[in-house]
């Protein structure tokens, strides 16, 4: 052997660095043979609140920025994640895909970003509108963005649906704290690497590794947070979100699907449902 | 103004924003709009901020577009700014030996 | 009124030394040729014209005179073209025109300079407006091209075919960008031809696009004068014209395809009001009448050319207005000093010189603000005209340069009355600190752009055009798509 492999440490992202969890805890992950392929952080609750911190303070200036400027952000991090490929292809098939399914996955991913950055200046303009009312009024409602948002990503498609679900929530002004696939924790980590080299400000996306069950109560009862988005389909989980959820009316939304590499799986709507309708009145008559 | 001043200036540096370009913009239109209606001429001093040669140049170029050569000296325009003359040195030196300059070299009183 | 200036104490007494922008890094061939079918080829006819610097009269290079087989060559290119990119996938239609986006962001600094040298235009427009625009709206329109069906709900949105682009010469690749981006969005193929004084940045943007991979024949850019315009618009294979420039030229357009199928979208002149009632923030207002005239040497069809002030301000605003000219610097357009660079040809010159000359004969005031022109190349002085009334003809006619002049007016009925007398509609200005009068005069004014605290603001998001004799479609914005679609 000329020279052994240096591994990777696999490590939270919290406000744009890579802090291990607080807890100290982490769990083995090992490819099909039973080797060692990393030892994931499992996120505390005290390192959800602290991504929360972060994150809300990040969301007031990522959401004064332009949509050109997020637009631009976001294709950069498509351009990021094409010059990355090899290295997630390599890790998707790490947790058990084939190569082919693998580099499909890449590709949509990268596909679906550039798509959203697309969206970032014009679903205002496909969604907000003028109305019409009967006084001299200048009458229009807009969309702005929840806040802060939680998010339980997909379990499959550990990368695809990461982005699927986190594209449209930042586009739309959003920061968000993830919780990546609990199964497939690796790629989520790497994103993040992504993330942090495309201009994204540090904690609009804060990105967790750990045990869903411990952390969704967490998160769905957290009263700093505007908005929970949980891809799954535990009835038990749904549940126990919306129980929590009610405390401060946050805003829930469920995805139950299983895969997103479907056409129908990239929408304006999924930027829509993390956005509020602010309507303004203002006097014509002079 | 009105009362008497015949100089006028910015918060200390002591407090953060001190000096900006905005602000020093608003009182120098102040200055002039006095001066068109009583013909007393006022002085301005922006303070705090100012540290680099660059953003006095800034300054002198507003000065010098809004008010005018009547005001571009020391009896009408002050900076009140503890380390920007280091910076003015180092440029100085640098203008004059062609080496970006370290403030290792330049004393600090 | 009396012309108080020459009492004033302000005048800027420190020179500054000149900056100018570096010209060494920008490449430019001795000679270009016509773009067709993602090739650079040879005129047929083997005839090249100069094209200069308007502030040097120096002779930057030659291009391609196209002719009418150059155009059939070019519209057969982009007919061809047509049954590969129609039917490309719209989202990968999308990142050609996202990667052409960041081509022109990687070379911006590039096109500005050329862009300055070859129109005139202040480095620092065409480097913090020009440029950064053009780019934008390909990275506007690009995310467009796999979302069509959002913007026409249960429609059928489909491209028109080869459609023939002419722009002018004001913002060369700006103006190129308004046209190429949309076009390839919604899926047709193009071809283009820029103002015969201002082709190198469209050269410059055809080399770009051949870097960038895109399909041959899909964009073709032909130089030449009016009579290639003339060739494009009367080809049989052209579905639409879309054109930018004068009235006269696009009443020329309708009526030569008047006959036919082909689909039209006109963007020309403007007269633009710049209206400022007694309760604007003055300072802020000045600032606005200078960039709604003196923006681009006034060489701006949505310029506000006609100046309307509240007469309870008309003095302070207009002294404040000859204070601020009194700093602008006119002069070399890659100097990061100048406000106003070169009119683009002697041709223009002497137009406006001639409107100058014809506001002094019906008896209105000039005022000029006295800068220092350079010796050689083409220059105009930032201009006034007081004691004006509507029936001046400096007032009606377009005079595109940097004059603008003014009228006072008492009340909100008159103005709105005064800014709607005219043929054209395509920009207004109102300055006002009171939200309602700004929406009130949103509405009664006819024009396809008002802006209200601001002026000369562009966007790819927002949609841009004219009412009336200032054209019609509309260029940016979702709006902008429509244009260049049909719907089954």
């Amino acid at each position: 052997m000329d020279r052994i492999d240096v591994l990777k440490t696999y490590k939270l992202f919290i406000g744009g660095a890579f802090p291990r969890t607080e807890s100290g805890r982490y769990e083995a992950v090992r490819d099909k043979k039973g080797n060692l392929i990393a030892n994931i952080c499992l996120a505390s609750r005290k390192d959800f609140r602290n991504a929360v911190v972060v994150a809300r303070k990040a969301q007031e200036g990522w959401n004064k920025t332009t949509q050109l400027l997020k637009g631009q952000v976001l294709y950069r991090i498509a351009e990021m994640l094409e010059s990355r490929k090899v290295q997630f292809v390599d890790e998707l098939v790490r947790q058990g895909l084939s190569k082919k399914a693998a580099e499909k996955e890449v590709e949509l991913s990268v596909d679906r970003l550039v798509y959203y950055a697309g969206w970032s200046d014009k679903f205002q303009q496909v969604f907000s509108s003028v109305n019409p009312v009967n006084s001299s009024h200048f009458n229009f409602s807009v969309l702005e963005p929840m806040g802060l948002v939680a998010v339980i990503a997909p379990e499959n498609d550990s990368l695809l649906g990461l982005v699927s679900i986190l594209a449209p929530a930042i586009v739309g002004g959003n920061a968000v704290v993830l919780l990546a696939s609990e199964t497939k924790p690796l790629c989520s980590i790497s994103f993040a690497e992504v993330l942090n080299t495309s201009d994204v400000p540090a904690g609009v996306v804060n990105i967790l590794t750990g045990k869903t069950s411990e952390l969704i109560p967490q998160m769905a009862s957290h009263m700093d947070i505007n908005a929970i988005v949980y891809c799954g389909n535990n009835e038990n989980q749904m549940k126990k979100i919306n129980e929590l959820a009610s405390e401060n009316v946050k805003r829930v939304v469920f995805f139950k699907k299983q895969n997103w590499d479907h056409p129908t799986d990239e929408s304006p709507y999924f930027i829509e449902k993390l956005q509020e309708v602010k309507t303004t009145w203002h006097p014509v008559k002079i | 103004m009105h009362a008497g001043a015949d100089f006028i200036k910015t918060s200390t540096g002591k407090i953060q924003p001190a000096a900006t370009l905005p602000v020093t913009y608003v009182m120098l239109t102040a200055i002039k709009d006095y001066y068109i209606q009583t013909g007393r001429m006022i002085g301005m001093k922006p303070a705090g901020g100012i540290s680099t040669s660059k953003i006095a140049l800034q300054y002198l170029v507003m000065l010098n577009e809004v008010l005018g050569e009547k005001w571009m000296n020391k009896d009408y325009f002050r900076f009140g700014a503890s380390s920007l003359a280091n910076d003015i040195l180092m440029q100085l030196t640098k203008a004059k030996t062609g080496f970006y300059q370290s403030d290792n070299y330049f004393s600090k009183d | 009124m009396e012309d108080t200036t020459k009492n004033i104490p302000f005048m800027a007494g420190w020179k500054y030394a000149s900056a100018p922008e570096a010209t060494d890094h920008i490449q430019i061939k001795p000679s270009y040729n016509l773009f067709i079918n993602g090739q650079f080829v040879a005129p047929k006819n083997k005839v090249y014209f100069e094209t200069i610097d308007p502030s040097s009269e120096e002779i930057l290079a030659k291009v391609g005179m196209a002719d009418k087989e150059d155009v059939d060559l070019a519209v057969a290119a982009a007919k061809n073209a047509f049954k590969v990119w129609s039917k490309i996938k719209p989202r990968e239609r999308g990142k050609y025109i996202f990667r052409i986006a960041r081509l022109i962001q990687e070379r911006a600094r590039e096109f500005a300079v050329i862009e300055s040298m070859n129109g005139g235009k202040p480095i620092r427009e065409s480097r913090d407006i020009d440029v950064p625009l053009a780019a934008n709206h390909f990275f506007y329109y690009a995310g467009w091209s796999d979302k069509l069906t959002y913007a026409f709900p249960n429609r059928n949105p489909v491209p028109l075919g080869v459609v023939g682009q002419i722009i002018p010469w004001n913002f060369p690749l700006l103006m190129a960008a308004w046209k190429i981006a949309p076009a390839l969005a919604t899926g047709n193929t193009v071809v283009l031809k820029p103002a015969e004084t201002t082709p190198l940045t469209a050269l410059k943007l055809a080399e770009l696009i051949q870097e960038s991979g895109l399909p041959k024949g899909v964009v073709n850019i032909i130089t030449g004068d009016g009579s290639t315009g003339a060739e494009i618009v009367h080809h049989p294979d052209v579905a639409k014209i879309a054109f930018t420039g004068s009235t006269a030229v696009g009443k020329f357009i309708k009526k030569a395809t008047a006959d036919t199928n082909k689909k039209l979208s006109l963007e020309l002149g403007g007269k633009g009001a710049n209206i400022i009632f007694e309760d604007a923030a003055l300072d802020q207002a000045v600032e606005g009448i200078v960039n709604a005239i003196f923006f681009n040497q006034g060489h701006v069809c949505c310029a506000g050319s006609r100046l309307f002030v509240q007469e309870s301000v008309a003095d302070k605003v207009i002294q404040k207005l000859k204070d601020r000219m009194s700093t602008l610097i006119v002069g070399n357009p890659l100097d990061k000093n100048t406000d106003i660079g070169a009119i683009n040809s002697k041709k223009q010159l002497e137009t406006i010189n001639k409107y100058i000359a014809l506001g002094k004969k019906e008896g209105a005031r000039i005022y000029q603000s006295e800068c220092k022109l350079p010796s050689k190349g083409n220059w105009c002085a930032p201009t006034l005209f007081l004691d004006v009334s509507q029936s001046h003809k400096i007032v009606q006619d377009e005079i595109f340069g940097p004059v603008l002049t003014i009228q006072t007016f008492r009340t909100i009925s008159e103005v709105i009355e005064k800014a709607n007398n005219t043929p054209y509609g395509l920009s207004a200005g109102v300055w006002t600190q009171n939200g309602a009068k700004i929406f009130h005069m949103t509405q009664k004014l006819n024009a396809g752009v008002v802006w209200a605290n601001t002026f000369n603001k562009f966007d790819a998001a927002s949609p841009f055009g004219g009412y009336k004799e200032s054209g019609f479609g509309r260029e940016g914005g979702l709006h902008g798509l429509k244009p260049y679609l049909k719907f089954e």
